[in-house]
């Protein structure tokens, strides 16, 4: 197990370091702590107490924040492995993705949003970007299979998953561009 | 908040648009901060002289991004191969007066020439050994 003295937000909510967790069970654990550190509980109680419990559910909020996406997640699974990109490793992009992004961004701006179809042309884009997306989740999960704390021969595989984090960034922002797009188109500016 | 200069290429930029990529005498440059949404294709036809008779380049980023990639297409035409990887990004950064903020696309735009070049060259390769 990796240092123990830095903070986990896993062992927060009882579970395994992983990638792959059950966001279910995570749910329920934030919540039931989120109730048991509730300030309205500590009405009564000390000065001390009071700001222990409040430090606590901002604990419990922050893990929880951290832990529920997946994005986050990983980016949090990087650091608590102890990865740091080098400025070479984070400027490193494979030329087929750069060229994917080009002609996803062409295709996007070439739908003429005056026109019928500009809607069923939004919805295929996103559909397309949707499943690279978990595609790409699904790559970041096995590098993450079996993780354990940070170890040089492993380099290039962490280096991978935050070219793929980085990746997945472009792809959450491409989405919020069609959402903006399909608003103005429905709603008028 | 853009300099005029920025503002210049920004709104009447050179050289956009795409060479073929199949041509063996055309290099293209891909680079890019997919994070930040930046992507930058640069593209030069060289003639046997190693000249670069033509550069095109298609930018998706900010108006920063766009006058870096715009810029160096003029820099480079008329330019040989040699001259044109001799260009530094703090000459573009000075020339459109970016503030430290956006020096990365200054950044972008020299490694897109080095990256067109470097695929041009290649290529030429590639067809020498295949006629050989």
């Amino acid at each position: 197990m990796a240092n123990p003295s830095r903070s986990n937000f896993f062992a927060q909510f009882d579970l395994p370091v992983a990638f792959a967790i059950d966001v279910g069970v995570l749910e329920q654990r934030y919540r039931a702590q989120q109730q048991h550190w509730h300030p309205d509980r500590f009405a009564t109680a000390s000065a001390t107490e009071q700001e222990h419990s409040l430090q606590q559910t901002t604990l419990v909020n922050e893990a929880w924040q951290t832990l529920r996406d997946p994005l986050s997640r990983a980016t949090y699974l990087l650091q608590w492995i102890g990865y740091q990109p080098t400025p070479e490793e984070s400027g490193d992009h494979d030329t087929d993705f750069l060229m994917q992004v080009m002609a996803e961004r062409e295709a996007l701006e070439e739908i003429d949003v005056t026109a019928g179809s500009a809607l069923s042309q939004l919805e295929a884009l996103r559909q397309q970007m949707e499943q690279e997306i978990a595609h790409a989740f699904s790559e970041i999960a096995a590098l993450f299979a079996g993780i354990q704390e940070f170890n040089p021969a492993d380099r290039q595989r962490w280096q991978r998953v935050s070219q793929l984090i980085d990746q997945q960034r472009y792809r959450q922002r491409f989405l919020e561009q069609v959402d903006q797009i399909e608003e103005q188109q429905l709603y008028g500016r | 908040m853009y300099n005029e200069k920025v503002l210049d290429h920004y709104e009447n930029p050179r050289n956009v648009g795409s060479l073929d990529k199949n041509d063996v005498n055309v290099g293209t440059g891909m680079v890019g901060a997919p994070a930040c949404g930046d992507v930058m294709k640069l593209q030069i036809l060289v003639n046997d002289h190693g000249v670069i008779t033509d550069a095109k380049f298609k930018t998706f980023g900010c108006g920063s991004a766009i006058a870096s990639s715009s810029l160096v297409t003029e820099w480079i035409k008329g330019r040989t191969i040699d001259e044109a990887l001799a260009i530094k990004n703090s000459a573009v950064a000075e020339e459109l007066a970016l503030p430290p903020v956006k020096i990365h696309c200054s950044v972008l735009a020299e490694d897109a020439i080095k990256s067109a070049v470097q695929n041009y060259r290649s290529k030429q390769q590639q067809s020498v050994s295949k006629e050989s």
